[in-house]
């Protein structure tokens, strides 16, 4: 025969644990109560327990709305049936990307700061549609897209995450590039980079990374992050694709 | 030849969210971890579709839960950690405009329980963050129904002793319960 694995001091602990979250049967609690009463360390150890359940599940905190937004989104595209486009398929939709494009240019040259794009523009880019097919890999690391002489990265091989595409726009006189990734659960981001003079930005968290600062930042639903490559400005963001999975891709980039 | 395989339905999945974020927070400590923490562990839920055995969804999540933050846990040294921010920038408090739920009590108990072991947070977070029954966190955990009560009553032990400012007294330390049976 084995040892039991409990003696008497288990069997009471977990006696109290029960007595006070009300999960032993009424009759059952009632004859440990009455026990439990006669002795003050079995009193004082029930009145912690109590304490420590009143504390416990009192607490009312809900998801913060970012968060609700994220899942909600990836609940979305969970439900949405798989599709594989082939690639062609990217310019079937070219009459609504030109649509959305030219409106996006007409509201980002409208825009006040003619100096350098906000962030806000940068991931508005990062959300719009391809206007190009996706770029070709250069070698196993790389695109064969860049923007200021910095490289996209071809992540298919490191991290899983295909390009779908990409698209360039002039925003207050600056040229920003940006091309979309999709991961095979079907969450998307677009990584833009803004070639010239840093844009300027809310601080938000900051981690570092091999030397570097990412920031991690929230616009809504949006999670992006943004960091610098030869004082270039850098931006991932996407819809349900948390901070964690940013920095990931982020710090996948290629080597600079 | 038996019945239907339950299956976890994913638009049921948004009302486990709140109990699912508060059971993360426990187990992190930190809200913004908590928030990474339930994407990766939705993500991951909702890659494929997923047999639900006793304890239905929300023990399915408890366990789910816990397999993501071990393998969190496999990689905390790649962890991002916060570095004061550079001159030049504006600090601004990303999470200003939360609402007042988060009030220092709130974040005093999350860190008493993000101060557990981690046996004890997990077991903690399925029973009094998620509601499971002994026996569906004891399933959700991989442990016994006995085990998890114990580890229960000393985590709120612990627990309640952090709260109130004063050591624990010698019978709530562990192995030193109290020291006689209950009659059964």
């Amino acid at each position: 025969m084995s040892e039991p694995m409990h003696d008497h001091r288990d069997f009471a602990e977990a006696e109290l644990a029960r007595v006070a979250d009300g999960s032993l049967v009424p009759e059952r609690e009632a004859q440990l109560r009455r026990e439990i009463a006669a002795d003050p360390e079995l009193s004082a150890a029930l009145a912690d327990q109590e304490r420590a359940i009143a504390l416990l599940r009192a607490v009312d905190v809900s998801a913060p709305a970012a968060l609700r937004g994220a899942v909600a989104q990836q609940l979305r595209q969970a439900a949405r049936p798989r599709r594989r486009w082939p690639r062609l398929r990217l310019a079937l939709p070219a009459a609504a990307t030109v649509a959305l494009a030219t409106v996006l240019a007409v509201v980002l040259f409208a825009g006040g700061d003619t100096r350098a794009p906000s962030l806000r523009q940068t991931v508005h880019l990062t959300l719009a549609a391809a206007i190009s097919p996706p770029p070709a890999e250069r070698g196993t690391r790389a695109l064969d897209i860049s923007s200021a002489g910095i490289p996209f990265p071809y992540w298919q091989q490191t991290v899983g995450w295909r390009a779908l595409g990409s698209r360039t726009d002039r925003v207050a006189n600056r040229t920003v590039v940006t091309v979309f990734y999709r991961a095979h659960d079907g969450r998307r981001v677009g990584y833009a980079i803004v070639g010239g003079a840093p844009i300027p930005f809310r601080a938000g968290r900051v981690v570092t990374r091999g030397g570097v600062s990412y920031w991690l930042l929230q616009e809504g639903t949006i999670e992006l992050v943004t960091w610098r490559r030869a004082g270039h400005t850098c931006v991932i963001a996407g819809r349900g694709v948390g901070p964690g999975t940013l920095l990931r891709l982020a710090t996948a980039d290629v080597a600079a | 030849m038996g019945g239907a395989v339950p299956r976890l339905d994913p638009s049921s999945l948004g009302q486990h969210l709140d109990a699912l974020y508060r059971a993360a927070w426990a187990l992190c400590g930190s809200r913004e971890d908590a928030e990474d923490l339930v994407q990766d562990t939705l993500t991951r839920v909702l890659a494929r579709p997923r047999t639900v055995q006793a304890g239905g969804d929300r023990a399915y999540l408890m366990s789910a839960l816990r397999n993501t933050f071990a393998s969190w846990l496999r990689t905390r040294s790649r962890r991002p950690r916060t570095v004061p921010e550079p001159d030049g920038f504006e600090a601004v408090d990303p999470h200003s405009g939360r609402a007042p739920e988060l009030a220092a009590e709130v974040g005093d108990l999350f860190a008493a329980v993000a101060a557990l072991p981690e046996d004890f947070r997990l077991a903690l977070a399925a029973v009094d963050m998620l509601g499971l029954s002994y026996g569906e966190a004891a399933a959700a955990l991989g442990t016994s129904e006995a085990t998890i009560t114990t580890r229960i009553y000393r985590a709120r032990r612990r627990v309640a002793a952090q709260l109130a400012d004063t050591p624990a007294p010698d019978h709530a330390r562990e192995g030193s319960g109290p020291d006689r049976s209950l009659r059964s």
